[in-house]
């Protein structure tokens, strides 16, 4: 049987969408199955304490909240499974994952409300690519005074752009090397399978990181 | 106009036994004196669908098309897409914990012209059912983070304009913008979920419509 030389951009793309996908299935399953269970159990423990809230041999307050609390936690282990929002829409899946650092980074958005199809693997990059990069501002000194994250789409051309705010002067040569560091991976990958045009740039006051790239059918092959 | 409850006729749609029966029980707590069905695949859906259009159809998004089969996503979402389609007048609840699947149906949703609200399964009992009132009432609550910020059509800020600016009543701006009356009170139900204004004991919803519309400068 002859093997043919792949092609290892396309090997890399379906490696990356089969991730993607497999992550989604296994998403499914945990909400289709257990989730299901607790929410039948809650169900049934609400209409008892509701029915006859005196008769019941435990608390009803506390039980509900203990599984109101058990529910959330497999709901955020879905959420680690899968961004919300990954398969669907790269705005409001970003909205949804950057949540955490809305305060922690004085994080404003500026997202594109609606967003032409974009290949899974390429979503799911994104919002790793973001996650590491916000994760990584988070954990070093200084910390930005503002932080922007734009998405845009014009006629078929894609636009990611983070800015990261500084005092006047204290953004270091090492500050450089450690963001580089985290990011080069994702933007390298990002870079290979969208065809993109990643612009880091680092002053003494500010870190921008700007991707830009085309949509699938619209990009030159 | 709410359907008086002894006469409601509800449809609960869910592949899960132990969920359907919960919902059920629920609901006839609620409203002791309706009719309620139920289907546990698109195709028994369908069936149910086919007797007659119920006042309320409740339903969850991953469900098989027939039996025995597996359950998915995409089948209440095509489900979903066709009831749209098909019955512009029937008031639906969605019930799921994969809500946010929803967002491939939001111009669908969007241009619906009967109460739609949407419940995460998650939602405590009495939520749930104020969900279910709410979209007996044709009112529409999709959650927040299905939006990317505010977003607002221009008739929907006309029927503000007239309403706040001009002062008419729903019967004068249905001239002014030459649709029909009905049409302008599904604007108010549009414009009230992106301004995420919703029934609440005791406050004039118009009121609370007026001054979140000028907190987020939509009028000045």
């Amino acid at each position: 049987m002859a093997i043919e030389i792949p092609n290892h951009i396309e090997l890399l793309r379906w490696w990356h969408r089969y991730q993607a996908q497999l992550l989604n299935q296994e998403t499914d399953f945990v909400r289709n199955g257990l989730l299901q269970e607790i929410i039948a159990l809650r169900r049934r423990l609400e209409v008892a304490c509701h029915t006859h809230p005196a008769s019941q041999p435990y608390d009803c307050h506390t039980q509900l909240s203990e599984m109101q609390r058990l529910y959330e936690l497999v709901e955020d282990f879905c959420h680690r499974l899968e961004s919300p929002y990954q398969q669907d829409s790269l705005p409001l899946a970003l909205q949804s994952a950057l949540q955490p650092w809305v305060r922690s980074l004085n994080l404003q958005t500026e997202l594109a409300q609606t967003w032409s199809v974009e290949p899974i693997e390429q979503t799911r990059l994104l919002l790793l690519l973001t996650k590491t990069l916000f994760d990584t501002l988070s954990a070093m000194e200084p910390q930005p005074t503002t932080t922007l994250l734009t998405l845009v789409e014009n006629n078929g051309s894609k636009q990611l752009w983070v800015q990261a705010e500084y005092e006047p002067a204290l953004l270091t040569p090492t500050f450089a090397t450690s963001i580089e560091q985290a990011l080069q991976p994702f933007l390298e990958t990002f870079r290979l399978l969208a065809q993109a045009d990643c612009a880091p740039m680092f002053q003494t006051d500010l870190f921008s990181l700007k991707l830009s790239w085309r949509s699938p059918a619209l990009a030159p092959s | 106009m709410t359907t008086p409850s002894d006469s409601l006729k509800l449809l609960v749609v869910d592949d899960h036994e132990a969920v359907l029966g919960g919902t059920v029980m629920t609901l006839e707590k609620a409203y002791p004196m309706a009719t309620i069905r139920t289907a546990s695949t698109v195709q028994s859906a369908q069936t149910e669908l086919s007797y007659g259009t119920p006042d309320l159809l409740m339903m969850d998004l991953s469900i098989p098309i027939a039996p025995g089969e597996t359950s998915e996503i995409e089948a209440g979402i095509e489900l979903l897409r066709s009831l749209l389609e098909r019955y512009p007048d029937l008031n639906i609840v969605v019930q799921s914990a994969h809500v946010r699947s929803l967002v491939r149906l939001k111009p669908a949703i969007d241009s619906h012209q009967a109460g739609f609200t949407i419940a995460d399964k998650n939602l405590p009992m009495q939520e749930m059912l104020t969900k279910v009132d709410w979209a007996l009432k044709g009112l529409i609550y999709t959650p927040r983070d299905m939006r990317a910020g505010i977003e607002v059509k221009p008739e929907w800020l006309e029927v503000l304009r007239l309403a706040f600016k001009e002062g008419l009543q729903d019967k004068a701006i249905a001239e002014e913008m030459n649709v029909a009356e009905r049409t302008v009170r599904h604007y108010w139900t549009k414009v009230q979920d992106a301004l995420e204004v919703y029934p609440e004991a005791g406050k004039n919803i118009r009121i609370q419509t007026e001054i979140q519309a000028r907190e987020e400068g939509l009028i000045d």
